[in-house]
């Protein structure tokens, strides 16, 4: 029989500092509804308004990043470790936000990632504007249903090195969390 | 010549081609599920339109916000206006922004290195 202590989940999301934490299988409707709910929250805190719009931009790209992998894989509902699923949230201390969004990846994809965002933390604002502006100008890579730019558009927007967390699951899957400071 | 009006949504802008005045407006913020999908009209309008009309046309963007794989349909939209421009048609383009985020007039400067047609950027609060 299912059974939850929800006070004990509400003061585990307070001692992360979760604003606000979506689980569970993800479509683009519900990006933008879980958005609006976002949206609200931020304007609460009364949020200077480029960091609202910072803490939305990232939570867009790092949402759709996960709805496009999900669909590139071919996940559907009830397979072991559940990868249709993502989880995503929103974190404020009083002072910063930030962003994190985990999901289940395959090791090699990974790996590839995180190389990626090790590389885009190295670099300052400047060559990242110089990046974003030259992956503008490229062909849309084959292999994705984006434009290559959303990582760039986060390492942007992030007021701190991105950071990535890599959980072992069965076989070649892990769990990949990546959290963004705003 | 069909016209172009497509409404707003949460996730797309208004998109509209008055033919009186010749402007093509989009306003709104744009992060559909599918922005290549989404744009796609909506440059084939536009190089319909090119095709058969050699008139000045203005553009008047006001978007406070765009995901990146809209940029990326922005400026394919924008390097048509510039084909155009090149080959003698007379272009204007009008970006409304928000003086309060930092970022909005960024992405209109980085818009405006990428074309050399008339390019107006307007700070209107929102």
């Amino acid at each position: 029989m299912p059974t939850i202590d929800l006070f004990e989940l509400r003061n585990t999301f307070a001692m992360h500092d979760v604003l606000t934490c979506f689980n569970g299988p993800f479509s683009h409707g519900l990006i933008e509804e879980f958005g609006v709910a976002v949206r609200r929250h931020l304007e609460q805190r009364a949020a200077e308004h480029s960091a609202l719009l910072d803490v939305f931009a990232v939570y867009v790209e790092l949402a759709q990043n996960v709805r496009n992998y999900v669909t590139m894989k071919g996940f559907t509902p009830g397979q072991p470790h559940n990868p249709d699923c993502a989880i995503i949230t929103i974190l404020w201390d009083g002072e910063r936000f930030a962003v994190a969004a985990g999901n289940v990846v395959a090791h090699a994809d990974a790996t590839g990632l995180e190389a990626r965002i090790s590389e885009l933390n190295a670099l300052d604002k400047d060559d990242l504007r110089v990046r974003f502006k030259k992956q503008l100008r490229a062909p849309r890579p084959a292999d994705s249903l984006g434009a290559g730019l959303g990582l760039l558009d986060i390492a942007r927007r992030a007021g701190a090195p991105m950071t990535v967390t890599r959980t072992p699951l069965a076989a070649d899957w892990e769990f990949f969390s990546i959290l963004v400071r705003i | 010549m069909t016209s172009l009006d497509l409404p707003q949504t949460r996730a797309t802008p208004r998109v509209l081609f008055d033919p009186q005045t010749r402007t093509l407006t989009l306003k709104g913020e744009s992060y559909p599920e599918n922005s290549f999908q989404f744009f796609e009209p909506i440059l084939e309008w536009v190089d319909g339109y090119l095709r058969e009309r050699h008139e000045a046309i203005t553009i008047a963007v006001d978007m406070p916000y765009m995901n990146s794989s809209s940029t990326k349909c922005m400026l394919d939209l924008l390097d048509r206006f510039e084909d155009a421009y090149r080959g003698g048609q007379p272009i204007l383009l009008h970006w409304s922004y928000d003086p309060e985020n930092g970022r909005a007039l960024d992405l209109a400067e980085e818009f405006k290195e990428e074309v050399t047609f008339p390019f107006e950027t307007v700070g209107v609060r929102g």
